[in-house]
């Protein structure tokens, strides 16, 4: 009897080492698969049976192979994740503003100085036709320029939407995804007692999937995620997909960092518009708003002066001159400079948060990747004990044979 | 902290990016010589650059006008100082006139001088680049056929400071060079000529004073014209200081220190190679290699 068991016990070592030694195999395979988390056998020793002399030992039973996965540090992962992503998309597209502005080599600034130039070669040749279309194609430049500006800043405002929509394509995806994992893991009425790992063996490859989807949903949109303990993760429901992460940051970028440059665009072009209109003379030299700014003057109606002073008098040419120091220039000044202080303190944002994921990133590596070293120790240790428990078991089998077939032959 | 390979061989790879971002930095600040090459690099300094350039236009502006300023005056003295000399020669003409000679030589003499008198009126009605130069800022000959001069008055001005300062006017009008009314030049000499012809020795003696009184007249503008030449000239020295400044001080704030940058490209590039070394040995042999 007692032999049997040693038998079925040395056949339990045996299949724990078989399986030990294929959760390592598992494990140095995806050493390099993201997303995976490092498998572990566990371990228990079988319920002792009574014998005469008392309980004994029965072998070791595979209770299951569990991922090493520390939720903690998900979250920590995904929430840092989030708020860099969001800082990222923002301080890019910030950048693409100010690429577009052109400061301050090719940018507003430079057409508006080539300007005032313009203006004051007026007053030096009053009657001239030839300075009369620079100061007309001065205007033109610095009207097309503006126009560019804000065609420019249009056209970034429909790809961040296209963006956007995108990604709320992907969120939708994504929870579809979950949710379907949801279902296939549901453990029905959980209850507050341990799962039975034997009825509900834990499906490590789905979860580790579901966790992929958690942590790219969580970086599109920052949501927050609650574990159950029926296996199933439950997402806020209606699930704001602009509220934080990528697409936080991108709708941001579109409500708030757009909006305030573009206002500061238009009114700048208002004061613009205003003080070339309203100088001396009341030529009409520009109209309109930004993106669709036009010079209705010509060169032949323009005016230098007041022709009934003089006919080289250069009264309108000298207050026009003099708006270089005036309110326009002040104006696109701290438009640009403002515009540069959002993309830094983005740029800046987004390196701080870059760096804390980079250190949630490696606790999680660190907590949940294959150490080759370690799966090779392991593959060791189990090969040993393969060997050792085939040696019982064949120890145990010639013990039998002597005690089977060659027991009572006296006399045979 | 348990360590995997692949930490080792995630964080040599953002290693290496971060080094090289670095190396980028500087190699285009050397390639572009700037600094700040757009506002978010220093936004401050580049509200700062914005400004300067501004200002480095408009002294570009106010050199240029400086230029056309002395065009103006250099022509407006040269003609004056004909006329002053015309005027010396009408001058001896009425003086050799009021000794007794006879008819015949005193119509020489009023001939001399009507002849004179058309040479200052064609020089009061010259034209400078097409308008007159006597006549402020209208279009007009200031002086007619008869000696009636008028003009509008206007003065033409020129900045030569910064953009709010120095106003310098650079044309003579013909009222104040010549005279207007009773009293013009032009007046006068046609009363010279007369009592030339007439043999009016109180008329010529009159004449000469009126004439002394307009080489005065005349003086007073060549000295005006002199004093703005003066003022025309030490600001075309200011402003080239100034702008020696402005460009000096456009570049502390927006270019990068080449010198500097060279080393700083050096010095990035050892790092680099060191990185590249350290990355080299990161990923040590496994424990694979060493079992049986």
């Amino acid at each position: 009897m007692s032999n049997s068991v040693g038998l079925y016990t040395s056949l339990t070592g045996i299949r724990a080492a078989q399986i030990g030694l294929d959760t390592a195999s598992n494990n140095v395979a995806n050493a390099n698969t993201a997303g995976y988390t490092r498998q572990r056998v566990e371990l228990r020793d079988r319920p002792p049976y009574a014998s005469a002399i008392g309980p004994l030992g029965t072998g070791v039973d595979v209770v299951t192979v569990r991922r090493l996965r520390d939720a903690f540090l998900d979250t920590r992962l995904r929430t840092t994740t989030a708020g860099a992503a969001g800082e990222q998309a923002r301080a890019e597209l910030l950048g693409t503003v100010e690429a577009i502005t052109g400061e301050p080599d090719a940018g507003i600034s430079v057409e508006l100085d080539q300007l005032w130039d313009a203006f004051e070669d007026l007053t030096l040749e009053p009657t001239s036709p030839a300075v009369k279309q620079q100061v007309v194609s001065a205007l033109q430049s610095v009207a097309d320029r503006i126009n560019g500006v804000s065609a420019g800043w249009t056209a970034l405002e429909a790809d961040a939407i296209e963006r956007r929509a995108a990604g709320i394509d992907e969120v939708n995806a994504l929870v579809t995804a979950i949710e379907d994992i949801n279902r296939q893991v549901e453990i029905p009425d959980p209850g507050n007692e341990p799962v039975d790992l034997q009825r509900f063996p834990l499906p490590n490859q789905l979860l580790d999937e579901r966790d992929r989807l958690l942590d790219r949903l969580v970086e599109l949109t920052g949501t927050g995620v609650t574990r159950n303990n029926d296996r199933t993760v439950t997402l806020p429901d209606p699930l704001d997909p602009v509220a934080g992460g990528e697409l936080g940051g991108v709708e941001r970028f579109l409500t708030t960092d757009l909006a305030t440059a573009r206002t500061q665009l238009d009114a700048f072009t208002t004061e613009l518009v205003a003080q070339l209109n309203g100088a001396p003379g009341g030529q009409t030299l520009l109209d309109g708003t930004a993106g669709s700014l036009t010079v209705p003057i010509t060169a032949t109606a323009l005016l230098a002066g007041d022709t009934a002073v003089g006919a080289y008098d250069t009264t309108y040419a000298e207050a026009l001159a003099g708006l270089r120091n005036g309110t326009p220039a002040a104006e696109l000044r701290t438009l640009v400079t403002g515009i540069g202080q959002r993309v830094a303190s983005a740029e800046r944002s987004a390196a701080a948060q870059s760096e804390l994921v980079h250190a949630a990133q490696m606790a999680r590596r660190s907590a949940h990747g294959v150490s080759i070293d370690e799966e090779m120790i392991s593959l060791v240790s189990y090969q040993r004990a393969l060997e050792a428990a085939s040696r019982v078991m064949t120890t145990i089998d010639q013990a039998l044979d002597v005690l089977v077939n060659r027991t009572g032959v006296v006399g045979r | 902290m348990r360590v995997t390979s692949e930490m080792m061989a995630a964080n040599s790879v953002r290693r290496l990016s971060s080094r090289l971002q670095q190396y980028e930095r500087v190699q285009s600040q050397l390639a572009t010589g700037r600094r700040v090459l757009r506002a978010s690099d220093d936004p401050s300094s580049a509200g700062r650059a914005m400004t300067l350039r501004t200002q480095l236009r408009a002294n570009d502006q106010a050199l240029r006008n400086a230029g056309d300023a002395r065009a103006w005056l250099e022509v407006g003295d040269g003609k004056l100082q004909t006329a002053v000399q015309r005027l010396h020669r009408v001058r001896d003409l009425a003086v050799r006139g009021a000794n007794a000679l006879g008819a015949s030589e005193r119509n020489a003499l009023a001939l001399e001088v009507s002849s004179i008198r058309e040479e200052l009126r064609s020089i009061a009605n010259s034209r400078y680049r097409g308008r007159p130069l006597f006549g402020g800022t209208g279009d007009a000959d200031p002086v007619d056929p008869a000696g009636a001069v008028v003009d509008d008055g206007g003065a033409v001005t020129r900045r030569i400071g910064d953009a709010t300062g120095e106003v310098v006017t650079v044309n003579v009008l013909a009222s104040d060079a010549f005279g207007t009314g009773a009293d013009s030049l032009f007046v006068r000499l046609d009363e010279l000529e007369t009592a030339l012809k007439s043999g009016d020795d109180a008329g010529i003696t009159a004449a000469i004073g009126h004439i002394d009184t307009a080489r005065e007249r005349l003086g007073t503008q060549l000295a005006t014209v002199g004093a703005t030449m003066n003022r025309v000239e030490s600001a075309d020295q200011r402003l080239t200081d100034i702008r020696l400044t402005l460009r000096g001080e456009l570049a502390q704030v927006q270019d990068v220190d080449m010198a500097e940058a060279v080393v700083e490209l050096q010095t990035q590039e050892v790092a680099y190679q060191a990185t590249l070394g350290a990355i080299g040995r990161a990923l040590p042999p496994s424990l694979v290699s060493f079992l049986r």
